[in-house]
């Protein structure tokens, strides 16, 4: 059995602020550009997420995220339930503590109908909750695939991700702790665009003591032109108010509206960073890793 | 009920066009409620076809109707065994248990779907149905407030919503409402919201499609000797 600890695991209990960066595999077999894309965040983050197919097919986030790991960084594999029944999500788990990848985030994953794989089947054989479950006694209790447990299986540090946007609310509240009751030890929220609903949200999640058992790292994403919706053309997707996309879309020059995406991304950073129990944030490489990387510099957290 | 929904025109066109009688046969059962597939949907789809087919040089196919009580019931299937044997196709109008009920009592004559079969439902406004149940042989909706989380939820969450459950509805589709936010707003009314806070352990599906083709077998009700037929 494997006695690492990881050193997000570590960083989680040592009760400093913790910054993540979420990157998204490419749609390639080619590692060389994924080595450089990931490399570029190397000393700035604790840890970088690795998406796992999220609205197109990439690279597997386990080759992925393993080639990240040889690099020097420390990878969060992202897994979901929506492609993998419980066979492949326990044999998953089992592949990456062989490659030494011990962070896991544990998600349902978007529709499959909402990406570019509409015809796909889905799998949803466990949820996110169950996935948490199942790997946090993996290694006295594999009864879920038939197995009484596994060898060589060290304990991981598992994630998942918060909805403070969501509906209903309580119920939310509810599937959140229970993820926390599975074995979440970290929680990242979808991104944030809307700070005041965050605000009202952390008030129930700190009511119900949610951040002294997991740490809590709000989501950031700029506002990339794929987010943004030109002025008066329609409602921006993903959430954006209309107000935020405005924003940036009213700039006609691209560097004007990175600028833009990064400004408001910096204030809602520098906002809910004022919430008392929050552990830091997770930024995603979404549609603008440059922005991304400018938000990770300037928002003074980098490396620390 | 079995909720269906006419195909295409063309489609079925594609499928009898090199056939000379084809028989169309309608059910009197749950797609004569859902209106696909009943006597008067039979007469019209006779007529439609009757049509495309000389708008397509092939007036010379004949299509007659004729709709049974009960496709899925050989008691029923039986009424036709004399008239099938003046076609050499039939079209059903049944569900998917109906056209093949029909292939299986004709084993030499073709049997074609001129629904699509979609769901156990009911209907919800008028020309409206909606899906509600999956048939996963393992009834789960005395746990979910009579939800079935299942059917009503895209991602057949057992343990809460999901992020994607915005004012009631469903991320997949604005029409469709969140199968959490309705066991939500139930487990409310009911006063058994408190339930939900058990994690809920995994579902076994080997009692649904996954465990393979299935069979439902009273002992019961078996006449002596006959209870495994093929």
């Amino acid at each position: 059995m494997n006695t690492r600890t990881s050193i997000l695991q570590e960083r989680i209990a040592s009760g400093k602020p913790i910054l993540l960066a979420e990157l998204h595999p490419p749609p390639g077999g080619n590692p060389a550009p994924w080595r450089a894309a990931a490399g570029r965040y190397a000393g700035k983050v604790h840890a970088v997420g690795v998406s796992d197919n999220r609205d197109r097919v990439a690279m597997s986030a386990l080759a992925a995220a393993s080639l990240l790991r040889a690099e020097g960084l420390e990878p969060i594999l992202h897994v979901n339930t929506r492609d993998r029944n419980r066979i492949a999500l326990v044999s998953e788990a089992l592949g990456a503590q062989a490659l030494g990848i011990d962070n896991l985030l544990c998600t349902s994953g978007a529709h499959q109908t909402l990406g570019s794989y509409r015809a796909a089947r889905n799998v949803y054989d466990i949820d996110a909750v169950q996935l948490l479950q199942t790997c946090a006694r993996l290694a006295t209790d594999g009864g879920l695939v038939g197995e009484s447990g596994f060898a060589g299986v060290g304990p991981f540090c598992l994630g998942a991700v918060a909805s403070p946007d969501a509906d209903p609310p309580g119920l939310q509240l509810v599937r959140l702790a229970k993820k926390v009751r599975a074995g979440a030890r970290f929680l990242v929220t979808q991104p944030v665009y809307d700070p005041e609903r965050f605000e009202a949200w952390w008030e129930e999640v700190t009511r119900r003591g949610l951040q002294k058992q997991a740490a809590i790292l709000a989501g950031i994403r700029p506002i990339g032109d794929r987010f943004a919706a030109p002025a008066g053309q329609g409602v921006p997707p993903q959430g954006i108010p209309a107000a935020l996309a405005d924003r940036v879309a009213s700039h006609g020059d691209p560097g004007a509206r990175r600028a833009a995406a990064v400004e408001i991304a910096l204030e809602t950073v520098r906002r809910l960073s004022k919430l008392p129990g929050i552990r830091g944030f997770s930024i995603s490489a979404d549609g603008d890793p440059e922005a991304a990387l400018r938000i990770i510099e300037e928002s003074g957290l980098a490396g620390g | 009920m079995i909720v269906a929904d006419r195909k295409k025109i063309p489609e079925i066109v594609d499928m009898i066009k090199d056939h000379r009688r084809v028989l169309l046969v309608g059910c009197g059962t749950c797609v004569t409620v859902c209106l696909a597939g009943g006597e008067r949907e039979a007469g019209i789809l006779g007529s439609a076809l009757r049509m495309a087919l000389r708008l397509r040089g092939r007036g010379d196919v004949t299509v007659d109707e004729c709709t049974i009580e009960r496709q899925c019931e050989d008691a029923f299937i039986d009424i036709l065994a004399q008239r099938v044997s003046e076609y050499d196709a039939i079209c059903s109008l049944g569900c998917g248990a109906g056209v093949q009920a029909l292939a299986e009592r004709f084993p030499r004559m073709p049997v074609y779907p001129g629904l699509d079969t979609q769901f156990m439902g009911i209907l919800e406004s008028q020309g409206v149905w909606a899906e509600k149940c999956s048939g996963c042989g393992n009834c789960r909706l005395g746990e979910f407030a009579g939800i079935c989380p299942i059917t009503r939820c895209a991602k057949r969450l057992f343990n809460g919503p999901c992020g994607g459950s915005r004012d009631g509805k469903c991320e997949i589709n604005p029409d469709l409402g969140c199968g959490w936010q309705l066991i939500h707003d139930r487990a409310v009314a009911l006063g058994i919201l408190d339930r939900f806070e058990a994690i809920v352990p995994p579902h076994d599906w080997s009692t649904g499609l996954d465990g393979g083709p299935r069979k439902v077998v009273r002992e019961d009700q078996c006449i002596a000797g006959l209870c495994t037929r093929p």
